[in-house]
């Protein structure tokens, strides 16, 4: 029993179905048997009846002319030509003193000899005729161990009882009868069961199959991650859908446990930087806030010349920029930075432009601002500078970075473009920091700050990549006083995208 | 009315046929056999014949002395009983001699009987009244053992045919049985598995073979015809397949004084 119970479904529902089929296949012939064995009694009794009737009416003549032969003619005759049954049957016919007459095995009962002169079986027959038969026909199962009886008187014209016919017939018994059966059902059964038992194999097979299914990714929970493991799909409702269901919403509760747990294993990890980058911050910020004071202070009282002013001025914002990477990198944006002016924009191109001249890579800029725009100053600045940073880097030898900064639908849209290699497809999620923010990943830390501080500003980052083209686009909604459409990301986010779709960058232009 | 079929016959040159009766015990059953004979024995005759078979001797005889037939083959004892009223016509001839035996037969089975006496309290199987070698012969031999034969076997039957004692006896229903020694001979030939569990324990002095006898009233023209083609059979190819197929070796003319001994058993047996 441990041993079936123990045996996989991929067995155990087949030879479940073949088990059902064998027992069914037994009780179905086991039914017939037995039905048989009484249909078989009950005609016996009938033809016994029926012959002793007709053999009585014939027999009664040549008893009354003593005509052995005739009468011996007349009583074998059915046995006769019935070799399934000659050596069951035995047909007597009595005197009226109950001797024998004639019979149709005469070596048996030979003529004038007793009843059970030779065959002591038929003794309580012998005795059952002499005291308590009352001479009319009957049908007994009793008198004679192992055969079925039927006695029939032959009476005379006059009415007396000249004689008794005795038919007698071995009586099958129900083992017998079950034998017989078995041997004629044995041959169809096998035949059935060759072709019931594959069949039922396989439809066990494919009933335990979902099963197995469900097993195969029950085992991987717990051993794999739960992104990586199939969730189950099911739409039948029966129980094994019903189970594939909760299967599969296991599967997703673990997906968001490992979730949070990889962010929070992540925002502990920041948080230990962040302790870092605050100490290297405060180091930064003390001596960053004596050179911003003395440079304001020099701009104030000294009156320098215009190319010292504007010297003074490029290190002014260079120097505010540190401090808001730094104040990014600490999650500490102050809303309290400066505007945005088209000379931010300028200086990142400014920035930037070395370092294309090293990779060989021309920078293809446009700017649409003319004015300054209620945007914090620093945080666009450092999305404009990672997102150059990392096109150049990305962008082949002698190839263009396409810059477009633009005002469109209430919103501030940059886009920067590049024709290098294309980012993987399970690249692109995490790119900007998604649910699994990896900021450790090499060379995605800038992206992952455009990511951030997007984010903050209420923006949206999004990146296109194909093979030769691969465009950054950030969308960052102008507050709803400087404009007269309310928050772009608060309309149809498809309203923007398309916006930003039917206005090409350069490379499109160029293609 | 008579007399006016007989004138369209005459203009017709067609006479009436010529009916012949017998019983199984002749082993004529077969029908292709009778056809055969009775074609033959018209090409001779000129004339129609027609076999009309019955189950026993006392039917033929009876039907011949009512002249419903013209020629029977018959037994030597209604012969004997009736010879007054019938005609000898020929004598069938077996392995040369007109002459056969009645034969006492027993089951296979029983290798104890010796002879009749050992058969004293058993049952008997006769053919049938009519019969010499089937009745007469053990009769006879009885009261000659100074038996009753009435009380000599506890229970007799008639099995009616010569046949049917080989079957009654194969089959043990009966102990013992007396029939036709020729019968048996030709069963044992043509059908061997017929006498097979059979024994044959005493065979008979000689009597007269079953002859064939003519109604008193027959034409003599037609006695010596019919008399004649028999005879001629024996040299005849197809007289001889069909003695061959009856197996006789011939016809002979035949004399009464062939059937003397069993018109003294008969005497016997009726004086007794």
């Amino acid at each position: 029993m441990t041993v079936l119970s123990n045996l996989s479904f991929r067995y155990k529902a087949p030879f479940s179905l073949a088990a059902a089929i064998l027992l069914t296949a037994a009780a179905v012939s086991g039914w017939l048997t037995f039905q048989d064995f009484q249909d078989n009694r009950r005609d016996v009794r009938e033809q016994a009846s029926r012959l002793g009737a007709t053999l009585a009416y014939s027999i009664k003549h040549t008893l009354i002319h003593d005509d052995v032969w005739q009468t011996y003619q007349i009583i074998r005759s059915p046995a006769m030509g019935m070799a399934d049954v000659a050596d069951d049957e035995e047909l007597l016919v009595l005197d009226a003193a109950n001797r024998i007459y004639c019979s149709s095995r005469p070596r048996r009962f030979p003529v004038q000899s007793e009843l059970a002169a030779d065959d002591a079986r038929y003794g309580p027959l012998q005795q059952y005729l002499a005291r308590s038969w009352s001479g009319d026909a009957r049908f007994r199962d009793d008198l004679v161990p192992g055969r079925l009886v039927q006695m029939v008187p032959v009476n005379s014209e006059a009415g007396g009882r000249i004689g008794t016919l005795i038919i007698s017939r071995r009586a099958q018994t129900l083992a017998q009868s079950l034998r017989d059966s078995a041997m004629h059902v044995l041959l169809p059964t096998t035949i059935l069961m060759a072709v019931m038992l594959p069949v039922g194999w396989m439809w066990g097979r494919q009933l335990a199959a979902p099963i197995r299914y469900l097993v195969g990714i029950v085992e991987r929970v717990g051993r794999d991650p739960a992104a990586e493991i199939e969730i189950p799909q099911a739409t039948q409702q029966d129980e094994v859908g019903l189970l594939a269901r909760r299967c599969g919403d296991m599967i997703q509760q673990l997906r968001v446990k490992e979730t949070l747990e990889k962010q929070l294993l992540a925002s502990e990890r920041l948080n230990a930087i962040g302790l870092v980058s605050s100490g290297i911050a405060h180091e930064i910020n003390n001596p960053l806030g004596g050179m911003l004071n003395a440079i304001d202070t020099h701009l104030r009282f000294r009156s320098p010349d215009d190319a010292a002013k504007k010297t003074l001025s490029f290190l002014q914002r260079g120097l505010h920029q540190i401090q808001a990477a730094m104040a990014a990198l600490l999650m500490e944006m102050r809303t309290e930075s400066r505007e945005l002016s088209p000379e931010d924009l300028e200086d990142i191109r400014l920035l930037v432009g070395h370092q294309a001249e090293d990779e060989g890579v021309s920078i293809d800029w446009r700017n649409a601002l003319s004015g300054p725009l209620p945007l914090p100053a620093a945080p666009i600045r450092q999305i404009m500078l990672n997102l150059l940073l990392n096109a150049i880097k990305a962008a082949p030898s002698g190839s263009v970075v396409n810059a477009r900064v633009e005002v469109m639908s209430g919103a501030l849209i940059v886009t920067v473009a590049n024709r290098g290699e294309p980012i993987p497809k399970v690249c692109l999620d995490r790119l900007f920091g998604g649910k699994d923010l990896n900021p450790e990943q090499p060379g995605r830390l800038g992206l992952w700050v455009v990511g951030q501080l997007t984010r903050s500003l209420k923006g949206e980052v999004s990146v296109e990549s194909v093979p030769g083209n691969t465009t950054f686009t950030v969308i960052i909604p102008l507050p709803a006083a400087t404009t007269a459409s309310a928050n772009p990301l608060q309309q149809p986010r498809g309203a923007v995208t398309d916006a930003v779709r039917r206005h090409p960058t350069e490379s499109d232009e160029e293609s | 009315m008579l007399l006016a079929g007989a004138a369209a016959r005459v203009a017709a040159n067609v006479r009436p046929a010529l009916r012949i009766g017998l019983t199984p015990v002749t082993l004529v059953e077969s029908r292709g056999l009778l056809a055969d004979w009775a074609r033959y024995m018209s090409d001779r005759l000129h004339r129609p014949v027609e076999f009309v078979v019955r189950q026993t001797y006392h039917e033929v005889t009876q039907l011949l002395l009512a002249e419903a037939l013209d020629i029977g083959w018959i037994c030597g004892l209604p012969y004997v009983r009736n010879k007054g009223h019938l005609r000898l016509l020929a004598t069938p001839q077996y392995e040369g001699k007109p002459l056969y035996r009645s034969y006492l037969i027993v089951p296979a089975a029983d290798h104890k009987t010796t002879s009749l006496a050992d058969l004293k309290g058993g049952v008997f199987a006769y053919v049938s009244p009519d019969s010499n070698s089937g009745w007469l012969v053990p009769q006879v031999d009885l009261r000659r053992m100074g038996q009753d034969p009435k009380k000599f076997f506890r229970k007799t039957f008639f099995a009616g045919d010569h046949s049917d004692v080989v079957d009654a006896v194969a089959n043990s229903l009966a102990d013992g049985g007396a029939m036709d020694g020729h019968i048996w001979e030709t069963l044992r030939r043509f059908r061997p598995e017929a006498v097979r569990n059979t024994r044959v324990v005493a065979k008979s002095a000689e009597y007269g073979f079953p002859p064939i006898v003519a109604r008193a009233s027959l034409p003599v023209d037609d006695v010596v015809a019919v008399r004649r083609v028999l005879q001629e059979m024996s040299a005849d190819p197809k007289g001889m397949a069909l003695l061959d197929a009856l197996n006789l070796s011939g016809f002979a003319a035949g004399s009464p004084h062939l059937y003397q001994g069993i018109e003294d058993n008969l005497r016997l047996v009726i004086g007794g």
